[in-house]
């Protein structure tokens, strides 16, 4: 599978971001018999290099899908699903997952988001690329807040 | 005729040597039984194929033809049913209209797309490959084994009958034993029987880890 994109939009420290991420104990769940780093959702997400940088102007939402969709997907990456890194992730942590539509035209491509913990993107986040599940389906599983969290 | 008949056999040969050389993914069943019901009940009792093609390129528009549609009917409901399973699964060319649909726990439906995500990427699986589909710890299952009488939390859309996707496949079951002692069970075209049995030396997807077939049962 190729990987879907971070985009780290405030410059925060993108290796302690993954490490988080790849810390969920999803991984562990579905390839028990494997060391996680070998199991094939180690890198379901990567950070897009530079994406931080504002000469990227991705300051918005529907920038971001642009880049991902026109620009990433030639480069072999996955718009499925879109991760971003913003200024609430510096503030609680929590990063925002776009579910993302490329056959739809300029604009109409978001088909929902949602924000999750980072031990629970790699699990959204598959599940997007396959279209196995959706975001409304993990948003109803939030009991409290608006910050889907799988546990550890 | 005789050109005819050798056409069926060489299609046959063909198709057999498809299944049998394409990569296997296994779910276990102790993990996901509600899935694994699922399944079993589009296989065993649906017809749906235990061959399937990966086309991730038709997963959203599947999904978006079937009863799992988001919103689908399993949203709002308790924790043991909140979420919707489909069969064959929307990222494969048979996936979409016409697949069969169960409300399971949102859990056991998220553990199997990252199965199903695992194994596409460590089997290489790339777009357009065939792989099969095989299930291990079913003892007890609903519908992986005796009646397929449904008790109603299965579903499947009607009103396309014509639709190449919803020819049916008449299956048998086959059992195999794997090195590591577990046995999987597949269900095996009846059309094509015998098509699993070189299996038997090869590997199959458990846990995300390759484990041989060694003995068909």
């Amino acid at each position: 599978m190729a990987p879907s994109p971070i985009f780290n939009l405030s410059a925060q420290d993108a290796d302690k971001i993954l490490s988080e991420i790849r810390s969920s104990g999803y991984i562990r769940e579905v390839a028990s018999d494997v060391p996680p780093e070998e199991s094939g959702l180690w890198d379901v997400v990567h950070f897009v290099p530079d994406s931080f940088s504002p000469s990227a102007k991705l300051e918005n939402q529907e920038a971001i899908i642009d880049h991902a969709v026109e620009t990433l997907e030639k480069q072999e990456w996955d718009s499925t699903a879109i991760v971003v890194a913003d200024e609430r992730t510096a503030k609680d942590g929590s990063l925002l997952i776009y579910n993302v539509d490329s056959t739809q035209p300029k604009g109409k491509r978001l088909v929902g988001k949602l924000r999750a913990v980072p031990r629970s993107v790699i699990e959204v986040v598959c599940n997007l690329q396959v279209s196995n599940m959706d975001l409304k389906e993990y948003a109803n599983c939030i009991k409290e807040g608006d910050v889907f969290d799988a546990g550890s | 005729m005789v050109s005819l008949r050798l056409l069926s056999l060489s299609a046959f040969v063909l198709a057999a040597a498809s299944a049998a050389s394409a990569a296997t993914v296994t779910f276990d069943c102790s993990k996901v039984p509600n899935i694994c019901s699922n399944d079993c009940y589009a296989l065993k009792c649906a017809g749906k194929p235990s061959t399937l093609h990966r086309n991730s390129a038709a997963a959203t528009d599947n999904r978006n033809h079937n009863a799992c549609k988001s919103p689908n009917r399993c949203s709002g409901n308790p924790d043991d049913s909140n979420s919707c399973d489909e069969y064959p699964y929307a990222s494969t060319s048979e996936g979409g209209a016409g697949a069969v649909t169960r409300c399971v726990p949102a859990h056991e439906n998220s553990v199997q797309g990252g199965t199903l995500s695992s194994f596409y990427t460590r089997s290489n699986v790339q777009q357009g490959d065939a792989y099969n589909v095989a299930f291990t710890g079913t003892s007890g299952l609903q519908y992986c084994g005796g009646s397929c009488s449904n008790s109603g939390n299965e579903v499947q859309r009607r009103g396309m009958l014509f639709n190449k996707r919803q020819q049916v496949t008449l299956h048998a079951e086959r059992r195999f034993k794997l090195e590591n002692g577990a046995e999987i069970l597949m269900f095996e075209p009846i059309a094509k029987r015998g098509a699993f049995n070189s299996l038997v030396g090869q590997t199959v997807h458990l846990n995300d880890v390759d484990v041989k077939v060694v003995e068909a049962l």
